[in-house]
């Protein structure tokens, strides 16, 4: 179980495929002689999952997205803390309902830490 | 070179040293904002504001200051680089200080502009055509002059202590005393000429460094070859590029003096040529002639032709090295040794004349000569009964 937390409002949600796709902020420079120097700045956290959620977890989740808002997401066992970022789906990550289902909604979260 | 601890230095020459960037701006630390950190350049004898446009992230509007509080413009920015050490000490060199210059805010990102001191002294003139800033009556030292430009228009402290805030009193007071020693004096009658450029005028006849360094103007005129500072090599460099330009030969010098302002004409020019370089090159001439500033005397203008000649009078290569950041602490001034097998360059003596600091990438550019070292080695020919000095 993955909980997202913003504005006092904490959200459990169950994913499906869940990976992280953590990047370094690094320069690597090769030398004429063939060392190498590789300069880390800083980490970049990323996680991607699907979900089925519901109406009202759908629509908090959405309006966290369209407002840029900064959440703070852990998983719930603790072992895969993804810390504080931002949703950044290009689209609404719930728009649709689950096939034969008017009632859960289906999408995909991705998240960037900052 | 920045004042940096030894720590500092054998950190920087770590293949994985744990570099960090910083931006304050107004005393706040906005460093987790920057989209995009600046290059920032120097130049040894480029007197001209510089400046560093950083971009920041304004998603949530955070720079909007800027529209509310417009006085928020005069607020001072600096960039820095260095190490948080793992005891909880941090050590920063200080790459570049100013006050905002312009700020752009366009949809989620807000564009800031810093100028260095130089801003202040190009937004100044001194004088007009009408009421000419007069420093006839005298015969001044080069020191003086320049001071006076700095502090009496430019509005620079004019504290002639250490605890000077705009002016780098260490490297002043070296600078004044060649100029003491050799009693080279001049005079100017200035109509509405930015401070900047008179300093680089100053520059330019003098042979003379003046530069920004940790928020304050520098002098010096380069001398003798330092002990190196650091020994660039393959190790260090990922990329070199050699120039060697004929147009920058000079062989023979005239520097005119004695300007009267009344007949409009110098009384004195006193000439300098290398016959060695004419033969090998043909001749090729530079003027120092400016009715703004000039020297007083023959022996005050004889410093200058003798520098520059021996300076320009035989090609050389200007080298171009870009480098990692291990020699981060060397800058502009600072004696270097350079080793490129492919050149067959081998642990010569360089000086730095320019240095490009991209920290968005983490690499520095070097700009290396031998014009301002005054030991560096030229094979060179004099003639029996020739006029010419060996040096």
């Amino acid at each position: 179980m993955l909980s997202i937390w913003a504005n006092s409002t904490c959200l459990s949600i169950d994913p499906i495929n869940y990976a992280r796709g953590d990047e370094l902020i690094q320069n690597l420079h090769r030398m004429k002689s063939g060392a190498a120097f590789r300069y880390v700045w800083g980490k970049q956290a990323r996680a991607k999952f699907n979900a089925m959620v519901d109406s009202s977890t759908a629509a908090i989740v959405n309006s966290w997205w369209s407002i840029n808002q900064p959440v703070y997401a852990v998983q719930s066992d603790g072992t895969a803390d993804v810390g504080t970022c931002y949703i950044t789906n290009k689209q609404a990550p719930f728009a649709s309902f689950r096939s034969g289902n008017n009632t859960l909604w289906m999408g995909a979260i991705e998240l960037e830490g900052f | 070179m920045y004042s940096v601890s030894s720590g500092f230095i054998s950190t920087a020459a770590q293949a994985n040293a744990p570099w960090k960037r910083k931006f304050t701006l107004g005393g706040s630390d906005y460093s987790a904002r920057v989209q995009k950190w600046p290059k920032v350049q120097r130049t040894w004898n480029a007197i001209k504001p510089g400046t560093v446009t950083i971009d920041l992230t304004n998603d949530d509007r955070a720079f909007n200051f800027f529209v509310s509080a417009p006085t928020n413009i005069k607020a001072t920015g600096i960039v820095q680089l260095g190490f948080d050490y793992a005891v909880g000490s941090t050590e920063y060199i200080t790459l570049f200080q100013g006050t905002v210059d312009a700020v752009q805010l366009r949809e989620g990102v807000c564009k800031v502009t810093l100028a260095d001191k130089f801003k202040q002294l190009a937004d100044r003139l001194i004088g007009d055509q009408t009421t000419p800033t007069n420093y006839t009556g005298s015969s001044y030292l080069v020191h003086d002059l320049a001071w006076y430009f700095c502090t009496s228009h430019g509005g620079l402290s004019a504290i002639q202590s250490t605890s000077n805030p705009d002016i780098d009193w260490t490297s002043f007071n070296s600078w004044t005393s060649i100029w003491s020693t050799d009693n080279v004096r001049m005079k100017a009658l200035v109509k509405g000429k930015k401070i900047t450029e008179m300093l680089s005028r100053i520059s330019d006849m003098t042979q003379s460094a003046i530069v920004i360094e940790n928020n304050k103007v520098k002098f010096g005129r380069y001398s003798i070859a330092d002990s190196p500072a650091f020994s660039l090599n393959e190790a260090h460099v990922f990329d070199t590029q050699l120039v060697i330009d004929e147009r920058e030969i000079i062989n023979r010098v005239r520097v005119s003096a004695d300007y009267s302002t009344t007949s409009r004409s110098f009384a004195i020019t006193v000439t300098q040529a290398d016959s060695t370089s004419i033969d090998s090159y043909s001749l090729k001439e530079e003027i120092y002639d400016d009715d703004s500033i000039w020297f007083t005397d023959s022996v005050s203008a004889l410093g200058t032709t003798q520098r520059v000649l021996t300076q320009y009078k035989n090609p050389y290569g200007r080298i171009t090295a870009m480098s990692a950041l291990s020699a981060a602490q060397t800058t502009v001034g600072d004696t270097i040794t350079y080793t490129d097998s492919f050149y067959a360059i081998d642990q010569q003596s360089y000086r730095v004349m320019a240095e490009v600091i991209n920290m968005d990438d983490g690499s520095k550019t070097f700009e290396l000569d031998d014009t301002q070292l005054q030991s560096a080695f030229r094979l060179d020919i004099s003639l029996l009964d020739g006029t010419d000095v060996l040096t």
